[in-house]
């Protein structure tokens, strides 16, 4: 008898019952996994990105009183980016039209015009024809002249056609001077060019 | 009937289904606020002397720090005479570049009872770094996220009640490695944003 109304009572109260299991269940467990924790600041670092700019080439060109070319007071600037890059230059000379057409016959240097390098601060590299300057450029940095005005780019023959004229072109790169390959450990610059200034 | 049985037993007693949902709701009350409370039971500690008491022990104080980064026509360097900070800009990153880091973690010897350090590291950017935590000393706990979604470590030993210690060479040769896919080394390019590495340290009690 009792017991049949003990199992009435709680039939009747049965949701209360089942929350109650429930949370002593829950509190049992919580006495199991309660520990304390304590945490630290936070440590940051924060990383930006630098920028890579292009160059600026600098150089003083005309033409003389007979209408030759000459070309002198070649720089190059780097760009004000933070890190210091190397830098390599290669001169392209052609004969081109007024329409930018070039001459099928190349210009001869000693020849048709005449030119040298400063080698003191610029190294020729064979195996690709570029200058290569013998330092890294610090970051917004110019390099000394790769062509001084004593060693100057002069014309001294005029063009082999009428409507022809010489034009120096100067190209240039730069590349990281920091970082290197990973794996490897290849500098970045001889990773890029296969040469170390 | 039951309304007369009830009235002559006085109007003190209350009907018995409303004592049976009372004594529930009290019961019920009772346990949610042990099951709220619960979690404070942690472990006590007890002084001795003339009167004894008892309170709760302490967990202790674990602080990431590493020195001040400099930075010099391309490189980086650490300034290791000034004192340490929480927080390092490098401003100035480069594919390729190896960044020194120092960080490493100083507990307090506050802590009253044994301990586990856990190390979470949080990386904002995937792909921009390469580095490798110590495996000598850190355990990649791979079941685990930490709480801020990072990697967790775990220290090895246990940090022991009152040992004052600093736990260095958080990362493998004091150094990470930026990416050389972070941007082009040869195109010109204005590259947005910044990435962060977070370090976490936390003490758990350990029993």
């Amino acid at each position: 008898m009792k017991q049949h109304r003990l199992l009435s009572v709680i039939k009747k109260h049965s949701f209360f019952f089942a929350a109650v299991l429930l949370l002593m269940l829950s509190a049992a467990s919580c006495l199991l996994i309660a520990k304390y924790v304590s945490s630290s600041n936070t440590m940051t670092g924060v990383y930006v990105p630098a920028p890579y700019h292009a160059v600026t080439v600098l150089s003083e060109q005309g033409t003389d009183e007979d209408s030759r070319l000459y070309l002198t007071n070649v720089r190059v600037q780097s760009g004000d980016q933070g890190y210091p890059v190397y830098v390599r230059v290669t001169l392209a000379v052609q004969w081109v039209d007024e329409q930018g057409r070039i001459y099928g016959q190349q210009p001869i240097s000693g020849v048709d015009y005449t030119l040298s390098y400063n080698e003191n601060d610029w190294s020729l590299y064979p195996n690709d024809g570029f200058y290569y300057y013998r330092t890294a450029l610090p970051s917004g940095g110019t390099t000394a002249p790769l062509i001084t005005s004593a060693q100057k780019l002069k014309q001294i023959k005029d063009p082999p056609e009428s409507g022809y004229r010489l034009k120096a072109e100067v190209a240039c790169e730069t590349i990281q001077a920091v970082g290197t390959t990973h794996p490897g450990n290849i500098a970045a610059v001889v990773d890029a060019w296969n040469h170390h200034p | 009937m039951r309304n007369k049985r009830y009235l002559a037993a006085g109007p003190a007693l209350l009907p018995h289904e409303l004592l049976m949902r009372a004594a529930m709701l009290l019961l019920l009350l009772t346990l949610l606020s042990f099951w709220m409370v619960c979690g404070m039971l942690a472990r006590y500690t007890s002084s001795g002397g003339a009167s004894d008491g008892a309170r709760i022990a302490l967990p202790g104080t674990a602080v990431a720090y590493e020195h001040q980064a400099v930075y010099q026509n391309g490189v980086y360097t650490l300034d290791t005479t000034a004192p340490p900070v929480m927080e390092n800009r490098y401003e100035t990153v480069v594919p390729g570049m190896t960044i020194p880091k120092d960080s490493y973690i100083l507990i307090d010897g506050s802590q009253e009872v044994d301990c586990r350090l856990y190390l979470e590291v949080c990386e904002s950017t995937a792909g921009w770094f390469s580095y490798v935590i110590n495996t000598d000393q850190w355990k990649y706990q791979s079941a685990m996220t930490g709480s801020h979604g990072g990697k967790v470590y775990l220290y090895n030993p246990r940090i022991a009640p009152n040992e004052v210690m600093e736990v260095h060479q958080i990362f493998t040769d004091q150094m990470i490695t930026v990416r050389e896919t972070l941007r082009s080394k040869t195109t010109p390019t204005l590259p947005s944003g910044a990435a962060s590495i977070k370090l976490y340290a936390t003490l758990v009690q350990a029993d």
